[in-house]
């Protein structure tokens, strides 16, 4: 009995020092990760986007590298580091440019390109926008990798302050129904119930959620660890070779890879030199037609001197675990209503953050623990006519 | 309320985690079903993760009414007091 209460002692110890130290932090999280669960929609109600022209379904797609060509006319002095379909809008294509091929491309240019006639449509500035701020609150607080894996720490310790929590949920519940709330008791009795309630309630959601968060802030670090194991390991008779000065056609390596890959469909181009092919070739990066494996990719690397498919593989384990956890931290996989309860969700889990830090400053306060002023209170109203 | 009352017999960790084990069963089933199909999948995926933000609901709406109850117990003590 002593050695199972030490141990329960050394569990309230983690869950409350865990989240000391991420409340703060999960609460900015939560807040801006709100409006970034619609931000699709957010963005079309504040911002004008040139439509690309309708087209009926079958129409085939322009020729990808007139795409492109008008797409570099309208941003000079860019160069093309991927070229993407359009996952929300099949008649657009989207270029993604930045001012060399070696430079970091989270600070690259959309150009909008029509995906039927090839024409320019917009090449919008979103560094302004509402949605651009939260999600850099939201990934690195504008402080980069360093903040990307600060919040990716705080992420771990919201984990451990909820499966700490699940522990010390036990002995708080020992008297209690399931789900009691005890609405008559003063504010700490009330929002003690409130944080049991809702957080065991959601205990799944927020793991989900918080720890495909912390996958998603070592993306940069996967990708780093990708190009230099398999990308390498694929391109290794190419590493001494100059890089490619005339690449052959785009829409011609783009052919040749859905030939390799004929029950796939392309996600997008990365051109040679960019981080996600090697200076030699086009990765051409296919997705899969249900909704499972459009999530996952395989990349075809075409030689850009040549043309011909140099190597196709699936994805190492590690690459395909962040794309699989993309979608469970962004809720965007089950139309509009998996979002709105997504959104839900969220709302509760900050009221699980505000109620538990309200307890935590209760009990620093009066000096006391909650369980002792639970009992004070427990006390007091024994009261007859209270408890009768 | 008796619940709360001290002496009352101790749950069990059966007890206690009864209702959270199946949410969290539910809210895993709702999590991956929208991830392995469109559709039904997406449907079933609605309505598990549902769950858990109803019974949160229902567990508060009960709540209520059993102060209700209370409230009109007391009010009927105090009218006895004043007869």
């Amino acid at each position: 009995m002593a050695s199972a209460s030490s141990s329960l002692r050394k569990w309230a110890w983690v869950h409350k020092w865990s989240s000391i130290v991420c409340t703060a932090f999960m609460l900015l999280l939560c807040i801006t990760g709100l409006p970034l669960i619609f931000h699709e929609e957010i963005d079309d109600l504040l911002h004008e986007q040139v439509k690309a022209g309708q087209v009926p379904e079958g129409t085939p797609l322009v020729d990808l590298d007139r795409a492109v060509a008008s797409g570099l006319a309208a941003a000079p002095k860019q160069v093309a580091h991927f070229l993407i379909w359009d996952p929300d809008d099949a008649n657009s294509l989207l270029l993604s440019v930045g001012p060399s091929i070696d430079v970091n491309p989270t600070d690259n240019r959309i150009i909008r390109v029509d995906a039927h006639t090839g024409t320019f449509l917009d090449a919008p500035d979103v560094t302004g926008r509402f949605t651009y701020i939260m999600l850099k609150l939201h990934t690195d607080m504008f402080a980069g990798l360093p903040g990307k894996l600060f919040l990716g720490l705080m992420g771990i310790l919201f984990c451990a302050a909820i499966v700490s929590g699940v522990v010390v949920y036990a002995p708080s519940m020992r008297k209690l129904n399931f789900g009691a709330y005890r609405r008559e008791r003063p504010r700490i009795v009330r929002w003690l119930d409130l944080h049991n309630l809702a957080g065991i309630l959601l205990v799944v959601w927020m793991l989900a959620v918080g720890f495909t968060g912390v996958i998603n802030t070592w993306a940069d670090l996967v990708i780093k660890v990708w190009q230099f194991g398999q990308l390498a390991e694929m391109t290794s008779q190419y590493a001494d070779r100059p890089p490619v000065t005339q690449p052959t056609s785009l829409t011609a390596a783009v052919a040749t890879a859905q030939q390799a890959q004929p029950d796939m469909k392309p996600a997008f181009v990365a051109f040679p030199g960019s981080i996600f092919s090697s200076k030699s070739h086009y990765g051409v990066f296919m997705r899969g037609n249900t909704p499972l494996t459009a999530k996952l990719l395989k990349p075809a690397l075409i030689d850009a001197a040549t043309g011909k498919l140099t190597d196709t593989r699936n994805l190492p384990w590690y690459v395909t675990a962040l794309l699989i956890s993309q979608p469970l931290h962004f809720g965007d996989y089950g139309g509009m209503p998996l979002k709105i309860i997504w959104a839900v969700l969220d709302v509760i889990t900050i009221v699980v953050l505000i109620t538990g830090l309200y307890l935590w400053l209760r009990r620093r306060r009066s000096g006391s623990s909650v369980e002792r002023m639970l009992a004070a209170t427990q006390a007091a109203s024994n009261d007859p006519v209270l408890t009768s | 309320m008796t619940s709360a009352r001290p002496g009352v017999r101790r749950k069990t960790i059966g007890q206690i985690f009864g209702i959270p084990l199946l949410t969290a069963l539910l809210s895993a089933i709702g999590l991956v079903s929208a991830l392995v199909g469109d559709g039904i999948w997406d449907s079933v995926s609605w309505v598990m993760l549902l769950f858990p933000i109803l019974l949160c609901v229902y567990c508060l709406r009960q709540a209520q009414k059993r102060v209700r109850l209370l409230i009109d117990r007391i009010a009927e003590a105090f009218s006895e007091l004043g007869a």
